[in-house]
């Protein structure tokens, strides 16, 4: 592993503290496709949230609809087990910006709070290919290739038989920046899933100007640009689109999405933003 | 049609265009930005997947812009042209540089020959400046500015030379005469003649010559009338007089004073032109030759010697390092610097028994007579050099050209026995002797001379060149076998260094028959024009390429503007 990617999972580690992994919130299932072996004092009564198109009507409670005319589904959490995957992107454009050493100490954060709540972890690397973190609660012994994947991670996903755990939460980690659409990904995620795009301030906030050559590490393809404020307030406006195109299908799918500054998580491990969502207590 | 260059070297570079292929590539190559979001940024100028190791950058059209932009510049520079057939037969025209054409003659004359070449556009024209000799100044364009090489200062004006070499080198094209008169002693048989001359009469001084102390000025007359004149000397009016129609006044004037210079000027109110009115005379050095009595004379060699030279202002006596030794001849003096005067001697002397003979050539013997002379000398005396009097062929007097600027003279005389120091040939040869010494000393033989006539500079021991100067214009003579000989045209105050010291010459006009302006005319004859001949006329077109390049790069800036650039 890297040197930086090293730094940076023993930084995450040391900024961990108490905090514990939130098991997510499902509907009568553990992601809404099959009801859990587990019975009785398994399940927990959590929420109500909206119906929405799809959803098996025997999990609408109707009492709640003869009272208020509103269809509401109850979700429920796992008491006992709860299981999470961990998937780290390393292609090749996760090597620049910090990203992949953030993508690390995210991942061995995650890990850690994790273990502090009790959780069954698989921790697993996209790099051409998929491979399986043996010791998922040590970060520090983690092998994580070097981000030089040129595949990409939905087809990897796809192609690839998973070995997820069948119920439980997804952490993705990512730049997002593959070129399929977010359905593809999110198929092989599921509902409860946790998206993270971590991008590094120099993609943010480009800091270039004149004839720039821009490169795509992955597919090795560029192009030659004049930049100049116009090019940079469009790249900006075409980002937030992206991210904005995202965040509506992931958070339709019922998962939630985080846009990360790699730089800056990096420098203070801020994860104030997963707690006020319930990612982390 | 031909095509061609002017300057094609500047082709060379034509080189810098790889330089800017390779600082765009750099430039280009030097800002890279990774991200695999490319789908976020604008459309660039290129985009390649990198399948192997070499990728095909895509130039901007900037870059081509302007590498267009710098070869048509370069071609501007290289002075593209085009020939196409003449319409006329090139032109020749003949520049009279005679000093007569100075200052009105000479600016009518170009104005009559300008616009006369209007009325031939794109014609090519051949300029030649005529004085004694003929020089090319330019056979290219019509526009060439002649006006900034014609002087106007020779003395005179070959006009038949002129037509020779203009037939020899430029057949069948038109010859076109700018001068003052109609040129005599030549034919101008198709030959378009266009005169600027303004006629008047004219006073010169003709002729100023200063020998010592003396100084002789001749002036001439141009007119047909009488007419009063002042001759001042250094703006002090040295004599009023009436000179009469044609007339020649000689002056005789003695140098007394100190002035080193002396400018002559002559006045008269009905001078039509002063530039032949004025002569500047620079003092001649005039000092005595040094001469050393070696002790191995005898002593009546020694007396008589003495006699002849002791109040002879052209000699003084030192006691080292003279200009002239005079002693009885040995090899080991013969080494020394310097000129020298050795006597001779053998055994039993007689005289000789005919009228030795002179060969009057020689400088030596100028003015010296050889009746009533009784040379006695001694046979069987060998002498090197070349014999200049001779008695039954056995030279008595030679002289031989010895060292670097030193002559030695070989005398076969027993002084005792001969009546030589009784005659005016003794003290007449020791002052050809003095002259002869004086002519071989460095620097100019004359401070003093007119246009076209020779320079003669003796140079020191190692003088490889000698430059001259007058007003801001240098130039340089090479020296050979210790001298130079050239020729001084342009009349003035000059200096001459030959890297040891400075000297100063003053040339003055050749005043000649060109003085006489009765005969000056103002007329145009033209020449038919021959058919159409061969030949053809020059067009440039530098200023088409370098008004295309401006205009390129106008676009390429205004195209990066727009773009943001």
């Amino acid at each position: 592993m890297e040197q930086t990617s090293l730094n940076a999972i023993q930084s995450a580690l040391q900024a961990v503290a108490e905090l514990k992994l939130v098991p997510p919130l499902c509907s009568g299932s553990f992601d809404g496709r099959r009801t859990g072996k587990s019975s009785g004092g398994a399940m927990e009564f959590a929420d109500y949230r909206s119906y929405r198109a799809g959803d098996p009507l025997r999990h609408i409670d109707w009492r709640v609809y003869a009272k208020s005319e509103q269809l509401m589904v109850r979700n429920y959490a796992q008491e006992t087990d709860p299981r999470c995957d961990i998937i780290i992107d390393c292609s090749a454009s996760m090597a620049f910006y910090n990203k992949s050493a953030a993508a690390a100490g995210m991942a061995a954060f995650f890990a850690q709070c994790a273990l502090n709540a009790g959780f069954s972890l698989q921790v697993w690397a996209l790099c051409d290919g998929i491979c399986k973190m043996s010791t998922p609660f040590l970060p520090q012994s983690w092998e994580l290739p070097a981000s030089a994947g040129r595949e990409n991670p939905p087809e990897i996903l796809q192609s690839t038989p998973s070995g997820f755990y069948r119920s439980g939460m997804r952490i993705f980690l990512s730049d997002l920046f593959f070129g399929s659409p977010p359905r593809d990904l999110m198929c092989s995620l599921g509902s409860s899933s946790v998206v993270i795009q971590l991008l590094g301030a120099e993609e943010l906030d480009p800091a270039v100007k004149g004839e720039v050559t821009i490169e795509n590490p992955e597919d090795g393809s560029f192009r030659t640009i004049a930049v100049n404020e116009d090019v940079l307030r469009r790249y900006k406006e075409r980002l937030s689109n992206f991210q904005r195109e995202w965040a509506e299908y992931v958070r339709n799918c019922g998962s939630r999405i985080f846009f990360v500054n790699a730089s800056e998580l990096l420098a203070d491990w801020n994860m104030a933003e997963f707690c006020r969502e319930g990612v982390l207590q | 049609m031909i095509w061609g260059w002017e300057n094609s070297w500047y082709f060379f570079l034509a080189a810098a265009l790889p330089v800017l292929l390779l600082l765009y590539w750099f430039r280009h190559r030097g800002k890279r930005f990774y991200t695999a979001a490319l789908f976020l940024w604008d459309e660039g100028n290129a985009e390649s997947r990198a399948s192997g190791r070499i990728t095909v950058q895509k130039l901007p059209l900037s870059f081509f812009l302007e590498a267009t932009a710098i070869l048509l510049l370069i071609c501007g520079a290289a002075g593209f042209f085009t020939s196409s057939e003449e319409k006329f037969p090139p032109a020749v025209v003949v520049l009279n540089n005679a000093f007569p054409m100075k200052e009105k003659p000479l600016e009518q004359g170009a104005k009559k020959v300008k616009k006369y070449l209007s009325r031939f556009p794109h014609r090519r024209v051949i300029w030649l400046r005529c004085g004694r000799d003929v020089e090319l100044l330019s056979r290219s364009d019509w526009k060439f500015d002649f006006e900034k090489q014609w002087n106007a200062d020779d003395a005179e004006f070959d006009a038949g030379k002129a037509l020779a070499y203009a037939g020899k080198n430029f057949p069948g094209s038109e010859v076109v005469i700018v001068t003052d008169r109609i040129p005599d002693n030549c034919s101008l048989k198709g030959v378009t003649l266009l005169c600027s001359g303004v006629a008047g009469n004219n006073l010169a001084v003709a002729n100023a010559r200063i020998k010592g102390e003396r100084i002789l000025l001749e002036i001439h007359s141009f007119s047909d009338r009488e007419m009063p004149a002042q001759l001042k000397v250094n703006n002090r009016i040295l004599e009023s007089f009436v000179i009469g129609k044609e007339e020649r006044k000689i002056f005789n004037f003695r140098w007394s004073g100190a002035q080193k210079q002396l400018e002559f000027t002559l006045e008269s109110p009905g001078d039509s032109f002063e530039y032949d009115n004025k002569v500047l005379l620079l003092k001649e050095s005039a000092v005595p030759v040094t001469y050393h009595l070696d002790k191995g004379l005898s002593t009546v060699e020694k007396r008589l010697v003495e006699e002849a030279l002791k109040d002879n202002p052209d000699f003084q006596v030192v006691s080292e390092n003279p200009e002239l030794l005079i002693a009885p001849y040995s090899k080991e003096l013969k080494k020394r610097s310097g000129s020298k005067l050795f006597f001779h001697r053998g055994k039993s002397p007689r005289f000789a028994a005919l009228t030795p003979l002179f060969n009057e050539d020689e400088k030596i013997l100028t003015g010296l007579k050889s009746s009533a002379l009784k040379w006695a000398f001694y046979p069987g005396v060998q002498m090197a050099g070349k014999g200049v009097i001779f008695s039954d062929g056995t030279p008595l007097l030679s002289v031989e050209k010895y060292g670097y600027s030193s002559c030695v003279f070989h005398l076969n005389l027993a002084v005792e026995y001969s009546n030589l120091h009784r005659l005016p040939f003794w003290p007449g040869f020791f002052c050809n002797l003095a002259e002869y010494c004086r002519l071989n000393r460095i620097g100019p033989r004359e401070n003093n001379i007119r246009s076209g006539e020779l320079l003669v500079f003796n140079a020191a021991r190692g003088v490889k060149r000698l430059i001259w100067e007058k007003a801001e214009v240098k130039g340089e003579f090479p020296v050979s076998e210790g001298k130079t000989l050239a020729q001084l045209k342009r009349c003035g105050l000059y200096t001459l260094d030959d890297g040891r010291e400075k000297f100063r010459i003053s040339v003055n006009p050749a005043v000649s028959e060109l003085s006489d302006r009765r005969q000056c005319k103002t007329l145009e004859h033209y020449a038919e024009l021959a058919p159409l001949t061969q030949g053809r006329a020059l067009k440039k077109w530098s200023q088409l390429f370098i008004v295309g390049a401006l205009l390129l790069l106008m676009f390429n800036y205004c195209w990066n503007f727009r773009s943001g650039k």
